[in-house]
């Protein structure tokens, strides 16, 4: 954390006798009157964000990234949010859930609840929203709910959701964006599409989107939460060079600025303007392998590549020495994580060099996607140096995110893919994406031995407890079978100008901003 | 029909043939880039179905010359199409992002003349001179330096050190014209470092060539004052090699905006090409590149024209 030094009045008073003596010289070039205010008092209550992607859309059921959030948030409300510190979900939009047996689960909703256009958010309107994330033919998260049998409205604010199965990942997975309930009348009005004019029930209402510049929200005034939102408008800058916003930030134009890389830090610490919020994330960066086409489908060669990363090492190059090295699927601070799954791939090139041997080839080569981007490529180096060491030699080559994926995913032309899994609420969640045998995103695109068993208990359980114990066998199955390659748990950067306050980090890595305040 | 008007009618009837091969090449080189469109708007982790279903909703999946051709015959009409992206005109999305790039090559057109002109006149009057060499110097340091670089040495000490101007952003002239001109000010100056040294370099070679002259001479042998030597007799007379100048610095800055609005987050033309060439929004990328084609097509016509103003013996051929 920085210091608390307030920004220099003489800073703002420079800059704004600059603007001033301009605003002249601009006007009387016109030939117009007046002069223009200064760009700080226009700013009033606004919180300004530098953000380093555009959204992809503002309709949660459509969304195409992950970057996202940060821009959903504030224009929906979820019908279960969660503990930032711990992620355990807490009541919502609904007050309260229970299961009425296994496989039902009864949502009551807070009454008098209401849309930013006025249509009520009742019954209803969230078994239209549910409906519409779990068939429409657009819905990016149809995957999310596929667990989901019926929905009904039992009542006027009661919501009964049968399930296929026995299912404990429900509440958390309502509390992202297949939770995210936006109205039904702007629905129907926008045929079906709201990517450009969103209305939902959170605490900011849609004002404007210049796509690659501004995203800018007002106050909802009819919000549940009274007192929230703290500041009356908040506007998202688009930067996507993230140096540049933090620049902003240092100078006083902006008020936050997110995703930080690592090497960024010392430079806002030594401002002395901003506070850094540097908390642990569950965003895990990882290594994908197709385990079912050679050399891949030698689980000594899996193990060897994973036994061959100096996982240390790697996190104090490519991370600044920030980020938590992984060797399981959770970082420490998550409830899921199990201390004991944290030496099955430890770093031992000896080992992977006698297994690569055992293997019957003490060189093997494997091809590989990673992304083009330049923190990207300096993991990708650094790992080829740690694999080159021990005779792994794999040929990787860079494509845009997409790209790879498909690349990798769907059209399976190479073994490997170096990326990530970004986080999410329900630690079942990232699991059945990577493991699972129906998920796209199963690298081997087959069953692994005993995963789907190991799978399905890890939804049932009903305390953490159970549930921990469940995921650690899911974890142990995986990395014995050296089915993928953790790397390392990305560390989420966050500064606040000192002229606020409130805000609050969680695990998940994504900000939110109703909470923050003018500092006292 | 006169010289003049033979030069400009020639001149005119080559303008559309260009401008038809520009928009050809500028389609051809979209269809090189390296990727699938319908891939980047489906989404990271769309399945096959889910992109097929992408590229048919947005017409994707027809034959190149269909596209190219509704393309062109929309563009005739004034139609950029939309972007793929956000589903907004293209021709609005330059409309709204131009006139944040305009302020800041004009203010490094004019920094570069305001400065390269006099620093030029000054290395010529005094060639071969220490001042002349160190002029010399400068030009090619300026030419040699990358204007990112001095976009982040300019950003460090005046913007965020000693807090003189703003370091990010840009406010729309109309609506604040004081905070517009603060904010193009470390851009422009960014961009016209490279200005600066071209002008200045261009106008001292062309000066001393003028200087040594039989006519210049004379005028010296009449008593003329050697100031209204140099801006009334010298100056008219590098007249076309200024314009010339003039005519390519105007190009290079308009490319060379690209890196200077990711330094600075100015949301102009340039981001908004880089941003949709990232992501493959092609109908963005045509029409921002065909704008820029035109622009510079429009430019070398004028200067094509000043030319023939200024040299009658340009429009004779």
């Amino acid at each position: 954390m920085s210091s608390n030094t307030q920004r220099p009045a003489a800073a703002i008073r420079r800059r704004q006798a600059m603007s001033y003596g301009l605003s002249g010289a601009g006007l009387a070039m016109l030939g117009l009157p007046g002069i223009a205010a200064p760009a700080a008092a226009q700013q009033a209550g606004v919180l300004r964000v530098s953000a380093n992607v555009n959204p992809s859309t503002l309709d949660p059921a459509t969304g195409r990234s992950g970057g996202d959030h940060q821009f959903l948030y504030p224009l929906y409300d979820t019908l279960v949010a969660w503990e930032p510190t711990t992620l355990e979900p807490r009541p919502g939009l609904a007050q309260s859930w229970t299961y009425k047996d296994a496989s039902t689960v009864v949502l009551e909703l807070r009454p008098g609840l209401t849309f930013h256009d006025g249509t009520p958010l009742d019954a209803e309107a969230v078994k239209f929203n549910l409906d519409r994330n779990r068939s429409d033919p657009k819905s990016n998260i149809k995957v999310d709910l596929a667990g989901v049998e019926s929905v009904e409205a039992t009542g006027p604010t009661t919501v009964t959701i049968k399930l296929k199965q026995a299912d404990q990942s429900l509440p958390l997975i309502l509390s992202d964006r297949a939770g995210m309930m936006a109205s039904p009348t702007a629905i129907k009005a926008g045929g079906g599409s709201i990517d450009r004019v969103p209305v939902g029930a959170g605490p900011w209402k849609f004002a404007r989107w210049d796509d690659n510049a501004l995203v800018a929200y007002e106050r909802n005034p009819t919000y549940w939460r009274k007192g929230i939102p703290k500041v009356d408008r908040l506007e998202m800058k688009v930067i996507p060079e993230v140096s540049t916003g933090v620049r902003s930030v240092i100078a006083g134009e902006n008020d936050v600025v997110v995703a930080v890389p690592a090497i960024q830090k010392p430079l806002l610490d030594r401002s002395g303007k901003v506070k850094v919020f540097t908390t642990p994330s569950l965003y895990l960066y990882m290594i994908y392998l197709d385990f079912s086409k050679p050399p891949l489908n030698d689980v000594r060669v899996r193990r060897a590549i994973n036994l061959a990363i100096d996982r240390e090492v790697y996190s104090k190059v490519t991370m600044g020495g920030l980020g938590q090295p992984a060797t399981t699927l959770f970082p420490k601070e998550y409830w899921a994580h199990d201390p004991a799954l944290a030496n099955i791939i430890t770093y031992d090139p000896d080992k992977a060099k006698a297994l690569l041997k055992e293997a019957g080839s003490p060189s093997v080569t494997f091809t590989g996607v990673a992304y083009t981007d330049q923190a990207a490529v300096q993991r990708q180096e650094v790992l080829m140096e740690m694999w080159r060491r021990v005779g792994i030699n794999p040929k990787i080559h860079n494509a845009s995110v997409p790209e790879a994926s498909q690349a990798f995913f769907f059209n399976r032309t190479v073994n490997s893919m170096l990326a990530a899994i970004t986080a999410r609420p329900d630690p079942s969640m990232a699991p059945y994406t990577i493991f699972g045998k129906d998920s796209p995103y199963n690298g081997g695109h087959q069953e692994i031995p005993g995963m789907e068993a190991a799978l399905a208990a890890s939804r049932v359980g009903a305390t953490p407890a159970a549930r921990k114990e469940a995921l650690s066998k899911v974890q142990r199955i995986a990395l014995e079978q050296a089915v993928f390659v953790p790397l390392a748990f990305d560390v989420s950067i966050i500064a606040l100008s000192n002229k606020y306050a409130g805000f609050q980090p969680n695990l998940l890595g994504r900000p939110r901003y109703e909470e923050i305040a003018a500092a006292g | 029909m006169s010289g003049n008007a033979r030069f400009l009618w020639r001149r005119l009837s080559q303008f559309l043939p260009v401008i038809l091969l520009a928009t050809i090449v500028v389609f051809g080189l979209v269809q090189l880039i390296p990727g699938d469109p319908a891939v980047t708007l489906a989404g990271e982790f769309a399945t096959k179905e889910r992109i097929e279903e992408v590229r048919r909703l947005y017409g994707l999946d027809r034959p190149l010359m269909v596209q190219y051709g509704a393309w062109l015959w929309d563009a005739l009409r004034g139609d950029l199409s939309q972007s793929l992206l956000s589903s907004k005109p293209v021709a609005d999305l330059i409309i709204d992002r131009f006139p944040a790039t305009l302020i800041v090559v004009v203010g490094a057109v004019l920094l570069s003349l305001a400065v390269g002109i006099p620093l030029g006149m000054a290395a010529a009057t005094r060639a071969r001179s220490r001042f002349d060499a160190a002029v010399m110097a400068f030009s090619s340091f300026g030419v040699a330096l990358p204007s990112f670089w001095l976009a982040m040495v300019l950003v460090y000490w005046v913007a965020l050190s000693w807090q003189l101007l703003p370091a990010t952003g840009s406010v729309p002239f109309s609506s604040a014209p004081g905070d517009a001109i603060a904010h193009a000010i470390l851009p422009a100056i960014a961009l016209a470092a490279a200005g600066i040294a071209e002008v200045s370099r261009q106008v001292r070679s062309a000066l001393i060539e003028v200087l040594a002259s039989d006519y210049i001479r004379t005028l010296r042998a009449k008593g003329l004052r050697r100031w209204r030597i140099l801006w009334q007799h010298g100056l008219k007379n590098i007249g076309v090699t200024l314009l010339t100048v003039v005519g390519l610095l105007i190009n290079r800055l308009l490319g060379a905006t690209v890196v200077i609005e990711a330094v600075f987050a100015i949301p102009g033309i340039g981001s908004l090409l880089v941003h949709a060439a990232i992501n493959k929004d092609f109908a963005v990328v045509q029409g921002v590149v065909l704008v820029m084609v035109l622009i510079v097509i429009c430019l070398n016509l004028i200067v094509d024209f000043l030319y023939a103003a200024i040299d009658p013996r340009v429009a004779r051929g």
